[in-house]
């Protein structure tokens, strides 16, 4: 990670983070729209831009994004239960997802969001079981598994059709090999 | 874009609807296991059964029998035998008695919308 904390860094994660407060927002209007018949089913659209900064940036920057999206977005709506069980989700679909990128060299991106978005539904189940003490929550697992790997697919085929240029307009050169950036010129 | 999904996404994406499928199954098999009977004196719980356990138990003057994720009264005193012809019982809800012992037994679903009485009509 070359120059960690310059002025730059700052302001493109804090614009990434006010892209994904808005993407959460997007997403909840989505929901209103299509009602779904399973509770908790979302589409994940935030995890984008974790898999962007996982790409283009660092996992702790990652982490510090994901964490302060999930704590703004709970302070502007649900409260601190809201808190409780979204940062664990973010914290470790964003765990898996960097080691993902890192061991399993075979996926693209549709395959670390789909590891991304599992984890981030099994996560919190094991949340719900912990504050209700309810063990045959369990039982739901199984099918937010399911979700996940539709839901983890759309948005990972989103992300990889998006990075190219969004890296492009910010002049972001790639990290890893997870970035599909091919030396492209700056567009701004 | 040339590469946006590879094969080793397909194949993940096949594992992980496999694992939740192959999960939905097994665990559905085990929520029908899980039932309990309940066993009153008198209105008074004096038992509660795994129906996933095979056993015989007495309780006062008749005998109680688990086998195969059901009950059924087997061995009692009564003059009618109306609580052995009650026979097998399984489903949630179902339930049977020995009057003249005032045993009654009642199954009992695991999850909240079996076990809880509609309305109770006074």
């Amino acid at each position: 990670m070359r120059s960690s904390l310059s002025t730059r860094y700052i302001a493109v994660l804090g614009a990434l983070l006010a892209l994904s407060l808005g993407l959460a927002v997007v997403e909840s209007m989505l929901g209103a729209l299509v009602p779904i018949p399973i509770p908790g089913v979302k589409l994940g659209l935030a995890n984008i831009i974790s898999m962007f900064i996982l790409a283009y940036f660092s996992l702790p920057a990652a982490l510090s994004v994901g964490v302060l999206r999930t704590l703004l977005a709970s302070l502007f709506s649900g409260g601190l239960s809201m808190f409780l069980y979204s940062a664990p989700g973010a914290v470790f679909s964003i765990l898996f997802m960097a080691a993902a990128m890192r061991l399993i060299k075979p996926l693209s991106l549709v395959g670390i969001s789909m590891i991304g978005a599992c984890v981030h539904n099994l996560s919190q189940v094991c949340v719900a079981v912990l504050i209700t003490g309810e063990v045959h929550l369990f039982y739901y697992a199984f099918i937010l598994i399911a979700v996940g790997a539709v839901s983890g697919a759309i948005t990972g085929i989103v992300a990889s059709t998006t990075f190219t240029r969004a890296a492009g307009a910010l002049r972001l050169s790639k990290r890893t090999s997870h970035a599909p950036l091919t030396n492209q010129g700056g567009i701004l | 874009m040339k590469h946006i999904i590879t094969k080793a996404d397909i194949l993940l994406f096949v594992l992980l609807i496999a694992v939740a499928v192959s999960g939905i199954i097994l665990m559905s098999g085990t929520e029908e296991a899980g039932a309990t009977a309940v066993v009153r004196v008198s209105g008074e719980v004096v038992k509660r059964v795994d129906l996933g356990v095979d056993q015989s138990f007495w309780v006062g003057n008749v005998e109680l029998q688990v086998k195969d994720g059901a009950i059924a009264f087997i061995e009692s005193n009564c003059p009618g035998k109306e609580c052995i012809h009650a026979g097998w019982l399984k489903t949630p809800g179902s339930s049977a008695a020995c009057l003249p012992n005032h045993v009654s037994v009642t199954i009992e679903g695991k999850s909240e919308d079996t076990n809880e009485v509609d309305t109770v009509a006074e």
